[in-house]
């Protein structure tokens, strides 16, 4: 085995000594909940569905960056292809650059690029990054090898040219059996690299196009245009050199939030599992503070999955349902528990008062029926929920479309004003906090959605007699090309039929002359159909987690998404280790059952607390910067409490009657005097008072020897040292040699 | 990276709106008593007003010097004196509970296994934990490589040559032995489909020094976007978060590498609060405890204020070296003993200025003395006995103002006595 305690060895290896066939057991903790092999059950329902989710995600993207990658491509195919006309004119030839913008900097895309390159085209892509770049001679190793390295075979011994001479790369190049078309440099993250190193290596480059036919792909990650970079960055006698073209990848907030309205409110895709507000509004304040990339996306994606299956033993039923056989097994007894008093529940609260005497109503036989049916249950409300939101959007774009104002500045303006003017609400994702407010609304009609809901009714009930026919007309045809699978389950048709019928209603008012009583017709009309939409809708938004009583299995609700796993607080959690220590033990989550001697007595004493705390504390009492003499004398003043104070609780213990009255006339005046502040103790006079108060009484009420005392003395300043080096270690303190022995503070944090 | 600063301000302002929205109270008199309530209320200090306050007021402080009134500690004293520091007074949940440390690990290997990267943050020594990590769960399920990266000697470059003593990986070709060159060639190896066994690196305190260069960061970021290498990494510096780019932090693992390049640069780090109170002793052993700046090892200078470079020497020490030199040396050594505690001794300023300094004795009363007991006949015999104890710093000498040289030993009176003692015995 190996020593990982050894001091003198930095890194330790430790092989892995199993077979390679065997695999390790890889799965979620068990729970005592789970059924049969539940455990594999969540695992695998949890690949399935994250799989799936994923693939959506990943195939939008793909859509999304399809035309841009081949733009990209075409850009690179014709680099040297120009017009030697147009060239002639020029006394040298320039280097091809295609500056790529990615705002949302996933590799996704230059994957993409690269791949379709290198496989379809035969070209050479060599990468350069950042760091390879300190300087000239490092960049054009770095290059040069980069594309020498790909095809493996050029390593002459005879070589003589220096390994960054870019003759070396024209040898190779000409000594390659089947010559690559073009050679692709792409330079990553290309607003690090040095402007003065890559003037050189667009000099040394441009001197030898098109004999090497180089071609710069550039990636950068500023929105604004690509090639304003250049211009800003590099001088004109660079820019002279460079056949400048640029591209930008779609990206931002706005792709942001179609990527996450396609994959979960899209009629046309059903997730396994349903975010729930929750989680999608961490995921808009992630996206709007943080990073809205599609890797982050992906991330909390995939975070919320994980936890959702983690956590809810019940999960096991996302796809499939156990055999009636496996729940019919002891070892998912618990389980098939759970479940029943869900069913059960519900049913009682359905069926009222009816037949309360069979408590179990369900045998486990038909338990796989139910679940399935509630399986479908869910997933038609959760089609409903979707399809409410996709209602209101088309009311809201009609009524834009016939130059109202809308359902409200938080639905968007006109298409044509949208570009001009930034949208007047608080959110980043108005489209998808919308939804968000769907999954919200609750019976008090106090929500956003609800109020929405009760607009919407308001102004379709004033639609002129056209303008109504035109909206029926609208709505028929949306609702008619909805997916078959969504059309059939939600019952489309009767909705269509009560539609159809009032707009031939509609159609008849308005053709028959124009007349008083067809005009209240017509108004009445208008007022039925707000009516019903107004309760259809309100029929489609009820809540899911009143859906089914497993409601839990397939929507993640108001469960909190994890944050903390992907926006942690470092600071904070340092900070509450060294100022409260005792929340982090056991005994304090566990209601203190008398795992500390003094359960009863002030618990936040500073002299319990650790050496580091106790000397972060006096770190946070004092100014900018600390006299570190001073801040040992105020450290030395609270570990001589401490060793009073342990030394009276142990007499305490020995002896409980005998030397009470001593005791409790020192100790508050001690403490108090203890407690100073080291600002406080700033003037000599007074801390040597304090520290001579400290051994006089240290020295009366232990009679210790002379040794001792000393040696006590050591043990505190190698206290106070070892506490000392943990906080610089920590990054809490900075040496300064402003003035001797003084470190600076660091943190500023309150100490409330 | 952390939000505590903004939560703070949040929380304020969150206050103030929810009192503002409570219903107003009956008399005018103690509603306008709450409004002031209220604003004292709603004045919550941040640590952004901490801040300024203290960088717009003056720095006051004494005019102590800690390393002038105080000596520095020896290796021995600090070795000696930490063995009264007694055991871990609080421990954090997860060392205590099983439980817990079962099925954060198992929750921690989930998430690798799931393409992310684990890092632990929190006050504590994580070194023992991961490790434990490392021996009962990773170590079971592929090749693991720990690193102690705070140790002041450590380099990449070794945790790159300790990687490569898995088998296989020297067989493949090394273009040039760069850093870049040798992670490229590991994940060429792990990249290979014949390769099952995935790779575990335990790294303690990433955010050390060396790993904080942007070249082992590069390396570090290629190992890590690796679906077969998966990273669990420590961090104690506070502002340790800074040194990713949101980028790097949310860059993802692809299934699988066709082609090294292909696959991006970055982390995909899942973050867990490891707070263990554990202390930092592993990690701070090479810390020079005679130094109050030595925490960051022997790269820093020694603080000029620590007289001359001279360190206490201990009892040890000072036997060995009086132990091979001449009769008449421990004779003068002995004489400069009794000297420094008599003066100690008769010494009323007891306070906790502890500088040896104030003890010493003249050259000259040191020589007279020395005359008189037969030591040394003259000055050239004196000095020479004396050569031998500064060459091994037993006596250290310093000119004071007009009075000339002054001698004195860098040892505490207790230590001092006891050689002494010994000394006597000796005769």
């Amino acid at each position: 085995m190996v020593n990982l305690d050894n001091s003198n060895e930095t890194v330790f290896y430790i092989p892995f000594e199993g077979s390679d066939e065997e695999q390790p057991e890889i799965g979620p903790e068990k729970s005592e909940l789970d059924a049969l092999d539940g455990q594999k059950m969540r695992w695998d329902a949890y690949k399935t569905s994250w799989v799936k989710c994923l693939n959506r995600v990943q195939a939008l993207v793909h859509t999304l960056y399809e035309p841009v990658v081949k733009e990209v491509v075409e850009k690179i195919e014709i680099a040297y292809d120009c017009d030697p006309e147009i060239l002639s004119a020029l006394p040298y030839p320039e280097l091809p650059v295609i500056a790529v913008t990615n705002p949302s900097t996933d590799s996704l895309f230059l994957s993409s690029v690269i791949s379709k390159l290198s496989d379809e085209n035969q070209h050479i892509v060599a990468h350069l990054y950042p760091s390879d770049c300190s300087n000239i001679s490092n960049a054009m190793k770095s290059i040069i090898s980069g594309f020498t390295s790909i095809s493996g075979a050029f390593k002459g011994s005879s070589r003589s040219l220096a390994s960054y001479d870019i003759g070396v790369l024209e040898s190779w190049y000409q000594a390659q059996d089947v010559p690559p078309s073009k050679l692709v440099l792409l330079l990553h993250d290309f607003e690090q690299f040095d402007p003065g190193v890559i003037q050189d290596v667009i000099h040394v480059c441009s001197l030898n196009v098109p004999r090497i036919p180089l071609i710069f792909l550039v990636s950068l990650s500023s929105s604004q245009s690509p090639s304003s970079y250049f211009h800003t960055a590099y001088p004109r006698s660079t820019l002279k050199q460079l056949q400048l073209k640029s591209v930008v990848v779609p990206g931002g907030p706005q792709v942001f939030e179609d990527i996450i309205l396609k994959t979960f409110v899209d009629l046309s895709f059903d997730p396994d599992v349903v975010l729930g507000p929750a989680t999608l509004e961490h995921l808009t304040e992630y996206a709007a503070r943080f990073n809205h990339s599609v890797d982050a996306l992906l991330n909390i994606f995939q975070l919320a999955h994980f936890k959702h299956f983690l956590l809810n033993p019940l999960t096991a039923l996302v796809q499939s349902t156990p055999s009636a056989i496996a729940l019919e097994d002891t070892a998912s007894s618990t389980f098939c528990d759970i479940l029943m008093t869900r069913l059960n529940d519900s049913m009682e609260l359905d069926s009222d008062t009816e037949n309360q005497n069979n408590t179990k109503t369900i045998p486990v036989l038909d338990m796989p029926k139910i679940i399935d049916g509630e399986r479908n249950k869910f997933r038609s409300r959760v089609r409903e929920m979707r399809l409410s939101y996709r209602l209101l959007r088309l009311i809201h774009e009609f009524l834009l479309a016939r130059g109202y104002k809308g359902l409200g500045p938080h639905w968007g303006g006109s298409p044509s004003t949208l570009n001009a003017t930034p949208l007047p609400t608080s959110t980043a994702y108005p489209r998808l906090q919308i939804f968000i407010d769907l999954l919200q609304r609750d019976s008090s009609e106090n929500s956003q959605a609800s109020k929405d809901i009760r607009y919407a009714r308001i102004l379709l009930a004033k639609l002129k007699p056209e303008e109504l026919r035109a909206f029926l007309d609208d709505l028929i045809q949306y609702l008619l090309g909805l997916p078959d699978e969504v059309f059939d389950e939600l019952d489309i048709s009767d909705v269509v039929g009560v539609l159809g019928k009032w707009l031939e209603e509609a159609d008849a008012a308005y053709t028959v002359d124009e007349d008083e009583s067809n005009d209240v017709a017509v108004k009445k009309l208008a007022e039925r159909l707000a009516k019903w939409i107004s309760e259809y809708l309100r029929t489609l938004t009820n809540s899911l987690e009143e859906a089914s009583p497993l409601w839990d299995v397939w929507y993640t609700g108001m469960a909190p998404f994890p944050s903390e796993t992907v926006n942690p607080s470092v600071r904070a959690s340092v900070l509450a280790g060294l100022l409260r220590p005792t929340e982090f033990t056991e005994a304090n989550d566990v209601d203190g059952t008398g795992s500390k001697p003094n359960a009863d007595e002030d618990d936040d004493s500073l002299w319990r607390l650790p050496d580091t705390s106790i000397l972060f504390h006096r770190y946070l009492e004092s100014g900018k910067m600390i006299n570190v003499y001073d801040w040992f004398e105020s450290f030395h003043a609270v570990l001589g409490l401490q060793r009073r104070e342990e030394a009276k609780e142990k007499e305490k213990k020995s002896s409980p009657n005998t030397r009470k009255g001593r005791g409790k006339s020192t100790s508050p005046k001690k403490r108090r005097t203890a407690l100073k502040s080291p600002v406080k103790l700033n003037s000599k006079g007074k801390a040597r008072e304090v520290t001579q108060e400290d051994e006089d009484a240290a020295e009366g009420s232990k009679d210790d020897g002379f040794a001792d005392d000393e040696k006590w003395k050591l043990v505190v300043q190698a206290r106070f040292i070892r506490a000392l080096h943990e906080l610089d270690f920590l990054g809490f303190v900075k040496h300064t040699r402003r003035k001797p022995d003084h470190v600076l503070r660091t943190v500023f944090e309150v100490s409330e | 990276m952390s939000d505590s600063e903004s939560s703070a301000s949040n929380l304020s302002h969150e206050r103030y709106v929810s009192e503002d929205e409570q219903p107003s109270s009956p008399s005018k008199k103690t509603q306008k008593q709450r409004v002031v309530g209220q604003h004292r209320e709603m004045i919550v200090q941040t640590a952004f007003d901490a801040y300024f306050t203290h960088i717009s007021s003056r720095a006051q402080t004494s005019s102590n010097v800690f390393s002038a009134l105080i000596p520095p500690l020896s290796a021995e004293e600090y070795h000696e004196a930490s063995s009264s520091f007694g055991p871990l007074s609080l421990k954090s949940k997860i060392l205590t509970s099983e439980s817990t440390r079962i099925s954060l690990f198992r929750r921690m290997f989930l998430e690798m296994q799931e393409g992310f990267n684990v890092m632990c943050y929190g006050y504590g020594s994580k070194r023992t934990m991961l490790n434990e990590f490392a021996v009962n769960t990773c170590s079971k399920a592929g090749h693991v490589v720990v690193a102690n990266a705070f140790q002041p000697h450590f380099g990449l470059k070794e945790l790159l040559a300790c990687i490569e003593k898995v088998p296989g990986i020297d067989s493949l070709p090394l273009p040039s032995s760069s850093m870049e060159n040798q992670s490229r060639r590991i994940c060429e190896f792990f990249s290979r489909p014949t390769q099952k066994r995935h790779l575990y690196l335990v790294i303690h305190n990433i955010d050390s020094p060396p790993l904080r260069l942007s070249r082992a960061q590069t390396c570090l970021s290629l190992l890590a976007l690796h679906p077969k290498i998966h990273l669990v990494a420590s961090i104690d510096h506070i502002n340790s978060p800074l040194l990713w780019s949101s980028a790097e932090l949310s860059a993802r693992k692809g299934n699988q590498v066709e082609d090294i390049e292909l696959s991006g640069r970055g982390f995909a780090w899942l973050w867990h609060d490891l707070t263990t109170l554990a202390p930092y002793d592993f990690e701070l052993a090479h810390a020079d405890r005679s130094s109050i700046s030595g925490a960051w090892g022997s790269g820093h200078k020694r603080d000029a204020a620590t007289h001359n470079g001279a360190t206490m020497v201990s009892e040890t020490a000072a036997q060995h070296i009086l132990a091979s030199v001449t009769a008449k040396a421990k004779k003068l050594f002995a004489l400069m003993a009794e000297k420094q505690l008599e003066a100690i001794a008769s010494s009323t300023n007891a306070g906790p200025a502890d500088d040896l300094q104030q003890y010493a004795v003249g050259y000259d009363t040191l020589y007279h003395s020395a005359r008189n007991d037969f030591i040394a006949t003259n000055d050239t015999a004196l000095r020479a006995l004396l050569g031998e104890f500064r060459d091994h710093a037993l006596v250290i000498g310093a000119q004071q103002g007009s009075s000339g040289e002054v001698l004195w030993i860098p040892m505490r009176k207790e230590r001092l006595a006891k050689v002494l003692s010994t000394l006597k015995v000796l005769e």
